[in-house]
């Protein structure tokens, strides 16, 4: 009696559970567990011509696109704020200009959180909810598990930066910006033509992989140029004091301290002046304007390369009155103004994408580009066949009047 | 009676947990690909909190380094098969073997000291193991290692769906495991030295070994979770187990309360499961989780085992009457 | 050599000011709260505002950042000490920690992540000790940590709060039945901790990188000198802090390897504790 129950009440559950997937599940639409949040339109796949093969993400008046970032967690307001200051001020202006070729696009926010696991996730949800391509536009590990999972599963699409590792094995993910190594080998470039005779470098690199992987190809790219690497020394998140390392520089001899952290550089530079120590400091990841706006003059004078241009600029000027123009009264910022050039970016690749994009021809749109200009990103070109759009930087210099940094010349390219 | 009764509620826990699993089962594998690949993950989470569980709700001890122990693990057996082109699934016991060495490790580091001093020793742990083996190239390779779907025979198991039944079934094997040891002598011994120390000693049980045993029980289930997270995500970096992942298991291991397993899956899924599945910046959604632990602990002090007792007993009754 | 050591002295003060924060908490509630470096983090952030941003005079602005620190503390008592107080220990420290997740999230919706400028509420040229420039925000920390050492001894050992504080430690129900209001003096301690948080971050906030996490770092380290100190010992607690960052100074200036300070950290703490497993200095009540 009591099995006949038992089986019973399996069975019962099962078929609820059935049903439930059924009717609220599948692979075409997957809308469960609300991490799509539709900016516009239905997002649905239909035909984009009468009798043509339907494309994903294309309809006749739509294009579909996942935009992939850590959208939730503590970080998540932040990434969220630039996100609708930068790329939706972009996507209503373009719609509002009629979209393009007649269709309008619909951005789907996908939360990668973080986390390798999330960016998997986030990579599954973009290959079942109904997107063209995918644009990942920030994270470390999250985003290249994403990225590198949808080039897994042979889906076109952007993400802002990669390692060497990642770039070498994928085919269908394309990195805009230089791979992290190639960003710590351009930056000895610029440092090894802006160096003096007799200059001495000292590196500081956060604990992190990241920050580590960027630090270790400068050292390695710097040493090949010939230049004096005194020292390379490690920190860790959340340390208090550098001077222990700044003293060690200091001794070393360093006239250029090359810095791969982010608001440590804050701490970095205070700790350096508390022994009077002033060198030359240049680095990667902490040319964000927040962070010299917090330091508040103690890093004058650093150098180094950005991914995108500074916000002293004419397009940043023109962003700004686009924002405005859109009513947008988050963040705006450097940052903003990066995810405004994302947008640019993309517009280009889906407009040359034709009148009737297919999978083939957004391949053939993204491989045709060739010293694309936006004025926010580097040129971007990805005709020579490889993977990585741009080899290029922007120099700069702290600081401007109001702490953020400025501009100090045209975009440099790897040699 | 009384042992009707008892034999009633075992019976009808029982049936729940086989049901759950039935349910867990076809969901599972009806799913979309993104569900099944975060009901996977909620499975991996399960299985290493049920060690926490054991650690903190039978033996009374703590352990804030439970996302190393989990990691650590997780980094060997992807780094191994990286290196040596062989399925994490085939190095799986290499993973319980670590997680069993690093229980070890914490609980001598533990186990001279007493109450809250063994949550800043282990946190200490943690926090080693952290800063010093996730930093490491000959560990974590570049701090990406991405491995290849596994294989079984010919087969390539490169879809979700089609390795679910093997975290479901490592899931499973893991519960039931622990709810036997929960009944035998190992599990009255360390509930024993939980409740009432002096007693647990007065009748020779050995509180050194068995509250080593405790953390190399968590250990293990902890190298189990972690080995078969290269299996599933196919990718391994530090961000996977930050310090702060210590805190959450710890979490879910006291708003589960002392008892059956029953608590500790539902505070496993509820939490991880909020994490994965909800994807907001709204105000509620910011909130809900420091809150749901604030109020849990506060209002429900016995945690969720005690709250799902009225229910079992619901259930049991029914059962009871037939 | 000499610089680290000095600087590590001035970081090991901050350290141990945070931590005997702690160790008032554990002496009337026997627990490790998690939110003690939000409490004083939020207290700080009010400071900021009303300083920095709005204008208001200093002495104003600290007694707001410290007032709502302890009203925070206070509040941490009532809604999550108070209902847990027969309960296990480590029942209230994760709700402790819910408390500071709660903070967190908070501080990030209302003050955003991104590190802002603080300026120290003393500044000047600073003095030059063998080489090192020490701020004289440095100099007042220092001498408000000694003044609380003596401030908070006396009120323990001579006042009548303190008594009432060592017998409700003691024995809560004895305590109560010798008329002492242990709501009042659970709920006194912690609003003092939540005050002593705030000033601490005030302090603090000009010292390191002013961010909603500026005290995450450093209460792990001075969970690290209340445990080393003994929990229970004020002077314990900040004589820890200040050995803790002396000795990192040192491990810092001479391991380069990654990680190997905090391993090294790590096993000193084992050490010590399998040497003297109530910590270097438990205090008797």
């Amino acid at each position: 009696m009591k099995m006949n129950r038992l089986v019973r009440l399996v069975l019962i559950i099962s078929a609820f559970a059935l049903i439930a997937t059924a009717c609220g599940d599948d692979d075409s639409a997957d809308s469960d567990d609300g991490a799509s949040v539709d900016s516009g339109g239905d997002g649905s796949s239909e035909d984009g011509d009468d009798g043509a093969v339907p494309v994903e993400g294309i309809s006749e008046d739509s294009i579909t696109v996942s935009v992939v970032a850590g959208f939730s967690g503590l970080f998540g307001e932040v990434i969220q704020g630039i996100y609708v200051s930068g790329m939706e001020t972009w996507v209503e202006e373009l719609n509002a200009s009629g979209g393009i070729n007649g269709r309008q696009v619909n951005l789907l926010q996908v939360d990668h959180k973080e986390t390798p696991d999330g960016g998997v996730a986030a990579c599954q949800e973009v290959l079942s909810n109904g997107s063209f391509t995918a644009v990942l536009v920030q994270g470390t590990e999250a985003q290249a598990a994403a990225s590198d999972c949808l080039n897994s599963a042979g889906f076109t699409n952007l993400v802002w930066t990669a390692s060497d590792s990642f770039i070498d094995s994928w085919e269908h993910s394309y990195s805009v910006f230089p791979t992290e190594e190639g960003q710590g080998e351009l930056l000895a470039q610029f440092v090894a033509e802006n160096a003096a005779a007799g200059d001495s470098i000292g590196v500081i690199e956060l604990n992190v992989p990241v920050y580590t992987r960027i630090g270790d190809a400068f050292v390695a790219e710097a040493e090949a140029r010939g230049l004096d690497v005194v020292d390379v020394l490690t920190v860790e998140v959340g340390q208090a004091s550098f001077t222990p390392q700044v003293l060690r520089l200091q001794e070393a001899g360093a006239s250029t301290v090359a810095i791969f952290v982010t608001n440590e550089a804050i701490q970095i530079a205070s700790d350096a002046a508390a022994i009077d120590y002033s060198p030359a400091f240049t680095g990667a990841l902490f040319e964000f304007d927040f962070v010299t706006q917090a330091a508040a003059g103690l890093l004058e004078g650093a150098s180094g390369l950005r991914l995108n241009a500074t916000i002293d600029t004419s397009e940043y000027a023109d962003f700004q009155a686009l924002a405005q123009k859109h009513d947008r009264s988050g963040a705006l910022d450097g940052e903003a103004f990066l995810y405004y050039g994302y947008g640019l970016l993309l517009e280009e690749v889906l407009s040359q994408a034709g009148d009737s994009p297919t999978s083939d021809s957004l391949v053939a749109a993204i491989e045709s580009l060739d010293g694309f200009e936006t004025g926010v990103l580097p040129p971007i070109t990805w005709s020579g066949g490889g993977l990585v759009g741009s080899n290029a930087m922007f120099p700069t210099v702290c600081c401007s009047p109001d702490n953020t940094w400025s501009a100090s010349g045209p975009p440099i390219s790897g040699e | 009676m009384v042992g009707s009764i008892q034999i009633g509620r075992q019976h009808s826990s029982g049936f729940a947990a086989l049901a759950g699993v039935a349910v867990v089962a076809i969901v599972g594998m009806t799913s979309s690909e993104v569900t099944t690949f975060k009901i996977g993950l909620i499975l991996i989470f399960v299985t290493s909190a049920i060690g926490l569980h054991v650690l903190v709700n039978w033996a009374g001890e703590l352990s804030l380094a439970h996302a190393g122990m989990v990691g650590l693990p997780a980094f060997v057996v992807a780094k191994l098969s990286s290196d040596l082109d062989v399925s994490p699934l085939v190095l799986a016991p290499v993973g319980l073997a670590v997680g069993v060495a690093v229980g070890g490790v914490v609980a001598i580091a533990a186990l001279r000291v007493s109450g809250l001093y063994v949550a800043i020793v282990t946190l200490a742990a943690g926090i080693a193991i952290d800063r010093f083996f996730f930093t490491k190239n000959w560990l974590i390779g570049d701090g990406n290692l991405v491995l290849s779907p596994p294989r079984l025979g010919p087969w390539e198991l490169s879809t979700a769906r089609s390795l679910f039944p093997i975290v479901l079934g490592v899931a499973v094997i893991s519960a039931v495991s622990v709810r036997l040891m929960m009944q035998s002598r190992v599990g009255r011994a360390l509930s024993l030295i939980r409740t009432d120390p002096s007693v647990a000693a007065s009748v020779g049980v050995n509180m050194a070994v068995y509250r080593a045993g405790a953390y190399i029980i968590a250990g293990a289930l902890a190298g189990v979770a972690g080995a078969i997270t290269p299996l599933w995500v196919q990718r391994v970096s530090p961000a996977s187990f930050p310090l702060s992942l210590s805190f959450t298991y710890l979490s879910v291991a006291v708003v589960a309360g002392s008892g059956s397993l029953g608590g500790v899956v539902a505070a496993a899924v509820a939490l991880e499961g909020f994490r994965l599945f909800i994807s907001d910046t709204s105000f509620i959604a910011a909130y809900i989780g420091p809150v749901a632990v604030i109020v849990t602990l506060t209002r429900f002090p016995g945690g969720l085992n005690q709250q799902g007792r009225w229910i079992r007993g619901l259930v049991a009754g029914i059962f009871t009457k037939s | 050599m000499t610089i680290v050591l000095i600087n590590g002295f001035f970081l090991g003060v901050l350290y141990g000011l945070l931590a005997v924060g702690l160790v008032v908490v554990y002496r009337v509630s026997r627990v490790i709260t998690f939110a003690h470096g939000e409490i004083g983090m939020v207290g700080a952030f009010v400071f900021a505002a009303l300083w920095l941003d709005d204008g208001r005079p200093l002495a104003l602005a600290v007694a707001a950042g410290v007032g709502v620190s302890a009203l925070l503390g206070a509040a941490t008592e009532l809604v999550v000490v108070r209902p847990l107080r027969t309960k296990s220990r480590i029942s209230v420290m994760v709700a402790t920690f819910g408390v500071s997740n709660l903070l967190l999230v908070f501080a990030v919706r209302r003050w955003s992540l991104r590190p802002r400028f603080m300026k120290p509420i003393i500044t000047g040229g600073g003095v030059r000790v063998s080489g090192l420039t020490i701020r004289p925000i440095q100099f007042l920390t220092f001498g408000v940590s000694v003044f609380l050492l003596l401030a908070l001894g006396l009120l323990i050992a001579r006042s009548s709060f303190g008594l009432r504080l060592r017998a409700t430690a003691l024995d809560p129900i004895a305590a109560a039945e010798a008329g002492v209001n242990v709501n009042l003096v659970s709920l006194g301690s912690w609003a003092l901790a939540g005050a002593l948080a705030g000033l601490s971050a005030i302090l603090v906030s000009s010292q390191v990188v002013f961010s909603v996490f500026f005290m995450t770092g450093l209460m792990l380290r001075a969970l690290v000198a209340a445990l080393l100190g003994g929990l229970t010992s004020i002077t314990g607690a900040f004589g820890a802090g200040v050995a803790l960052g002396v000795t990192e100074g040192y491990l810092g200036y001479q391991f380069l390897a990654p990680g190997v300070v905090e391993l090294t950290l790590a096993l000193i703490v084992l050490v010590v504790l399998a040497l003297r497993p109530r910590g270097l200095l438990a205090a008797e009540y």
